[in-house]
């Protein structure tokens, strides 16, 4: 039925315009000055709601750093923790990765590393590490392949730990990761707690763009949604929950390709609330290529997709759970109508800049989205204190990186709307970490 | 040339070049993704619950 109604909205708007194609080309000379003022109009809403959104999560993303800082600095108990590394095929970065946690600096946890029938050196060399480490501290149990879902699922039944962190088999945290994050846990309300993802391979301009992207783009959404402790997505490369939680709601299932989005929003509508620790650090790949960046956005694009599809009878019930359907349809906002609102955007403008002549309309619209990127990467660099040389990739933003991306989202949803089969992959490693 | 005009002329390009680049890539990976073969994976009932734990060589701490 949401197909339907999705098609049917698709095609009304490009019924639309055609129709005022149609208009103005039989009408071309009377409709120029009405358009100059037409485009102008659609240029300030657009451009309105673009700072309207960005002022919003400054705001709450500094209401939740002032919260944040008033916080106890780090864990007063430390309940035993189990760490579960899901691991297929990582044998180039699984000892680096093991090797941080080994590292942690927290006084009860156990590592188990999950081998999903990997084809190369992984098992082998998990069982080296355990024998290096000490037995007692690394568990490795393999299984055949079956996904990086049921490979978590079954290092949660095999935890002995009261939390348990779920992260990636190519992820390396830092020492104070474990002890930042499970101060959140004396709150009996909260079932979760979101790491802070960050990219560790800075190396092209490509990658670089994701740092800055990680920092200034998903962090700074995080953050803002962590001052009303409903966070709707906890990454994969670092996630801490309550084993509790995890057996209530069912643990990861592999219906969708963003399992960890999914089981996010389970969590939520279980009623616990989600909380964000900016100072929970996990290091991680970012791709290196433009066919890798592909490969991830549009497995991340559907899979949101797909988690809000999953969910979406909650998208028509505001109650009990109000602030919950408020996060939800925001999701669906980021996710699927701003995109099409900014490739609109970029299409409206570009038209209006070749048909009319405006081009001051186009420099107008980047200029202002490129100024709202940076006063957005310089709050949160600042926040995070993080690299400043990152701040010149904001200028490239705008004119690359989110235009490509908004493409590959669009061609996302219409192939999940259609449901045109994908396949996971595997994302090229190079050991970074 | 005057600023605006050719600034608009740079962001003109580099957009519509990325926009038509991005749907290269499309293609290219719908092309990939059909040649690819594909492997059979185990999928899981949407109801089911966590996995019984699976061993198919069990580690045992040496004694």
């Amino acid at each position: 039925m949401y197909r339907i109604f999705i098609v049917m909205t698709f095609l009304s708007m490009g019924l639309g315009i055609a129709a005022l194609f149609f208009n103005m080309y039989f009408n071309r000379l009377a409709m120029a000055d009405y358009f100059v003022v037409f485009s102008s109009f659609i240029l300030l809403l657009f451009l309105g709601i673009v700072t309207v959104r960005y002022g919003v999560l400054i705001w709450f993303a500094y209401l939740q750093h002032v919260e944040h800082m008033q916080e106890p600095p780090e864990a007063q108990d430390y309940p035993f923790v189990t760490l579960i590394v899901p691991a297929f095929n990582e044998g180039m970065g699984l000892e680096a990765s093991l090797e941080s946690l080994i590292a942690m600096d927290y006084p009860r946890y156990e590592i188990v590393v999950v081998d999903d029938g990997s084809s190369d050196d992984t098992y082998a060399q998990a069982i080296r590490l355990a024998g290096v480490y000490g037995g007692h501290r690394i568990r490795v149990i393999t299984q055949p392949n079956g996904g990086k879902a049921s490979a978590l699922n079954n290092g949660i039944a095999n935890a002995r730990g009261e939390l348990i962190l779920c992260m990636d088999g190519d992820s390396r945290l830092e020492p104070q990761t474990l002890k930042q994050a499970v101060k959140h846990f004396n709150d009996p309300s909260v079932g979760a707690v979101a790491g802070n993802v960050k990219v560790v391979n800075r190396l092209n301009t490509l990658t670089k763009l994701q740092a800055l992207e990680y920092i200034a783009g998903l962090s700074l959404v995080r953050t803002a949604h962590a001052f009303f402790r409903r966070v709707t997505v906890i990454p994969g490369p670092m996630g801490v929950f309550r084993k509790q939680v995890l057996e209530e709601v069912g643990g990861y299932y592999q219906d969708t390709y963003a399992e960890d989005c999914e089981l996010t929003l389970r969590i939520l509508f279980a009623g616990w609330k989600i909380k964000y620790e900016s100072r929970a650090v996990a290091w991680t790949e970012a791709p290196e290529n433009l066919q890798s960046f592909f490969k991830q956005r549009y497995r991340w694009s559907r899979g949101t997709l797909q988690a809000v599809i999953k969910h979406k009878h909650h998208l028509w019930k505001p109650f009990p759970h109000f602030a919950d359907w408020i996060f939800v349809w925001l999701m669906v906002f980021e996710s699927m109508v701003w995109p099409g609102m900014e490739l609109f955007g970029i299409f409206f403008f570009v038209f209006v800049a070749g048909w009319v002549g405006l081009s001051t309309i186009i420099v107008i619209w980047w200029a202002q989205l490129t100024v709202l990127d940076i006063v957005a990467s310089v709050f949160c660099i600042a926040l995070e204190k993080e690299d400043l040389r990152l701040l010149p990739q904001a200028v490239f933003n705008r004119l690359f990186f989110n235009s490509y991306q908004n493409v590959i989202k669009f061609f996302a949803s219409i192939d999940e709307i259609f449901g045109i089969k994908m396949g996971w992959g595997k994302l090229e490693r190079f050991g970074r970490i | 040339m005057e600023l605006i005009p050719l600034l608009s002329t740079v962001i003109l390009v580099a957009t519509v070049v990325t926009i038509v680049f991005a749907v290269f890539s499309y293609l290219a990976y719908r092309a990939r993704e059909m040649k690819a073969p594909r492997a059979t994976t185990t999928t899981m009932d949407k109801d089911q619950i966590l996995l019984e734990p699976q061993f198919f060589k069990r580690y045992r701490h040496p004694e």
